[in-house]
């Protein structure tokens, strides 16, 4: 039973055009972050080692931008321009607002990831080697913050553009409810705006002028402490889209439809409340920061394990509802009858798998006093290529089988590479990060180029360092294959020719809409509340952080990580501004 | 057994069942090996596990082959 | 370029029987339609009571390793 539908790109061709695009930005990223992705795990394992260890954490900026900052978040807004316009039935206000803002995130990504780049050439004095968290007193070259300050506005005015289309709509149609998606982009929107305030203050009122010369010190603490006031909320905008994809698209792929729409506007409304009070948890270890502050903000972590755990419970029943009427029996036998030949369920499942797993050791990560033990270790990116790198990643890529054929008319080249590249994806990940997570709880750092030390061994429970290595190398590699998978098969259907029939719609969910309380729908209340919660978590810990260390520390030097090269242009800049050095 | 049906009927199928008793009965050596101190050797171990699934993959997919046959 | 929400019946029924366009041709199609009513997740409810099965385990296990200070190492 098929009825010629329209796809997405017949109905809306600019709107599509753009989201192309977007995921155009996306996957370059991705596949210039995997390739430093593959360089890292050779080369901290002593598997092979082709570039100077003074460049590692150029490669290690680089591959951390890339992946967490630019291939997530223009997947994300390409997503979410697909999802509001079709949820919406409805074109953006303006598309050249639209065009407009995509442009910003794009000079915005390039300035910054230029900047990086150059810290591989010498002779040029500018780079970045500062690290996805670009704490000070490393400095990167003013380049770098310029272009993120750019990126972020152009995100900003994504939400001003969607939130625009909304209001519009809802005059149109007063009485009807938020469509799904719809409110999935806008909650998440809310979030990005409360979060971004962080890392907002930081870059514009300190690191960016400190990196000029208009100011010589700055409070480390202070900056960190706003760095992960972003911090904890972007892993949440890096999974809310995925989350899209788990509740609106993998029913539908499973064959049968979500469990419930109001849980699911519950859950998106409980991170827009609980993503941003709890970023002190990744500083359990600084000190300036009283420890009662520190325990409010692990218990906002518990509480905020709810919204994924109503996640599990909710997608895994809809995705049961589907295998039932495949005709699926048993307590799980059910499982077997789900469509694993489909790539982009198959992808979705394993990533929604190993989501779980990352989620324990989230939980451990969560806990004050456990953090300690794996605190700075190589567990912790254990920990975060389990949940960005595959939940998120894999998800994005398998949602990239189902959608692009609506955006193009074209088929995917090859079906088969798609489901061998999310298998791969899945074994090399459970390689490589089962390897991160036992390293580190023997020690083993991360951010480190060489973790071998002279007169020191580290002291396993089974098994050998080496061989631990040698699993990470091979779990690294087969990730890169994978990327290069992906990268390929979408590549070459682009010479597949446009074909009719490819559009698809989604089911409407079990228990929809109009079962949940109205209440959830009002976007002013829970920014409301977000706010406040924010402030109870922060502004007592900021307090005494400018207290005790001053609004721009105590002193100290700038570690800036630039080459003094011949020329970066920035003693020019300096003596126009008339800014002594 | 005989009027269940092959064990897997797609290829496909068989594929993700290979790749995640794999990395199932990887992460339990991990699990034995901090839990409970036992420690089993990569090389003979996980070696004979992935043989041994390579085996069963493929009697399975001759399985799936011949139903195909005769249906 | 505006018109309004679709019909909510068609889009159910199109949705319900069509298949994934990145599935393979020969994918079976669903059997039944269950509705709410008729769906009980019950295999969720099996999976989800192993995960937490796996959660009280790990965290009885801290207890050890945390507050009596033992070794990550139970037995042997």
């Amino acid at each position: 039973m098929s009825v010629e539908q329209e796809t997405f790109v017949d109905r809306y061709p600019q709107e599509a055009e753009l989201v192309r695009r977007a995921f155009l930005v996306a996957f370059t990223a991705l596949g210039l972050g995997a390739l430093f992705g593959i360089i890292q795990a050779l080369h901290r394992t002593n598997v092979l080692r082709f570039i100077p260890s003074t460049d590692y954490y150029t490669v290690l900026t680089a591959h951390g931008v890339l992946m967490v900052i630019v291939f997530t978040i223009f997947y994300l807004v390409g997503l979410y321009q697909w999802a509001i316009t079709r949820s919406l039935d409805r074109s953006p206000t303006n598309i050249n607002f639209t065009r407009a803002w995509l442009t910003l995130m794009t000079v915005g990504s390039a300035l910054t990831g230029i900047t990086i780049l150059l810290g591989f050439v010498d002779q040029v004095g500018i780079s970045a080697d500062v690290l996805f968290t670009f704490y000070a007193p490393l400095q990167a070259h003013p380049l770098f913050y310029t272009g993120l300050v750019v990126f972020i506005i152009g995100t900003w005015l994504a939400g001003v553009d969607w939130f625009r289309t909304w209001l519009h709509w809802k005059q149109d149609n007063p009485d009807e409810r938020i469509p799904l998606q719809t409110f999935m982009v806008l909650t998440s929107m809310i979030m990005w705006y409360v979060a971004t305030i962080g890392v907002a203050v930081a870059t514009l009122f300190f690191l960016l002028p400190w990196s000029l010369g208009f100011i010589e010190t700055v409070n480390p603490l202070l900056t960190r402490t706003l760095f992960w006031f972003f911090g904890h909320p972007v892993v949440y905008f890096w999974l809310l889209p995925a989350y899209m994809l788990w509740y609106t698209v993998l029913p539908k792929l499973a064959g049968g439809r979500l469990f419930s729409d109001p849980l699911a506007r519950v859950v998106f409304v409980l991170f827009v409340l609980l993503s941003t009070p709890v970023g002190i948890h990744h500083q359990y270890v600084d000190p300036g920061i009283a420890e009662g502050f520190k325990f409010i903000a692990m218990t906002n972590t518990m509480f905020l394990l709810l919204p994924s755990l109503l996640t599990a419970f909710t997608v895994v029943a809809s995705m049961e509802h589907g295998a039932r009427q495949r005709g699926g029996e048993g307590l799980f036998g059910w499982l077997t009858v789900l469509p694993w030949r489909d790539p982009a369920f198959t992808g979705m499942a394993l990533a929604g798998l190993m989501f779980a797993a990352g989620g324990f050791s989230g939980m451990i990560n969560a806990g004050m006093n456990i953090n300690y033990l794996i605190h700075n270790t190589i567990w912790v990116p254990g920990h975060f290529h389990l949940t960005v790198g595959t939940a998120v990643a894999l998800t994005f890529m398998a949602g990239t089988y189902w959608l692009w054929p609506q955006l193009t008319n074209r088929r995917i080249y090859s079906r088969p590479i798609g489901l061998l590249q999310v298998v791969m994806w899945f074994g090399g990940m459970a390689l490589m990060s089962n390897s991160m997570h036992v390293a580190g709880l023997y020690g083993v750092p991360r951010r480190t180029a060489e973790p071998e030390y002279a007169g020191f061994d580290f002291n396993t429970a089974f098994g050998s360092i080496s061989e631990l290595n040698i699993q990470l190398a091979v779990g690294g590699t087969l990730l890169f294959v994978s990327t290069l998978l992906f990268l390929g098969n979408l590549g070459l259907s682009m010479g597949n020719p446009k074909v009719e029939g490819l559009g698809q719609s989604l089911p409407e969910p079990l228990s929809g809409a109009s079962d949940s309380p109205r209440v959830l729908d009002n976007m002013k209340l829970w920014a409301g509340i977000a706010l406040l919660l924010v402030a109870l978590a922060y502004v007592l810990p900021l307090g005494a952080i400018i207290q005790n260390g001053g609004l721009f520390g105590m002193g100290g030097d700038a570690y800036p990580v630039s080459v003094l090269g011949a020329f970066d242009g920035l003693d020019a800049v300096r003596e126009l501004l008339g800014v002594v050095r | 057994m005989s009027d269940r049906g092959p064990i897997v009927k797609t290829r496909g199928g068989l594929l993700v069942a290979w790749v995640f008793l794999l990395v199932f009965g990887f992460e339990l050596r991990t699990a034995l090996g901090l839990f409970l101190g036992v420690d089993v050797p990569a090389v003979p171990y996980l070696g004979t596990l992935a043989v041994a699934l390579t085996l069963f993959a493929v009697l399975a997919d001759f399985q799936r082959a011949s139903a195909q046959g005769e249906a | 370029m505006s018109r309004g929400v679709p019909a909510v019946e068609d889009e159910e029924e199109v949705a319900e029987g069509e298949q994934s366009v990145s599935a393979p041709v020969t994918q079976e199609e669903p059997e039944r339609k269950l509705t709410h009513e008729e769906f009980d997740p019950k295999g969720t409810l099996a999976l989800i009571l192993t995960y937490f099965a796996v959660l009280a385990v790990m965290w009885v296990f801290m207890y050890f390793v945390e507050f009596l200070g033992n070794d990550l190492i139970v037995v042997g």
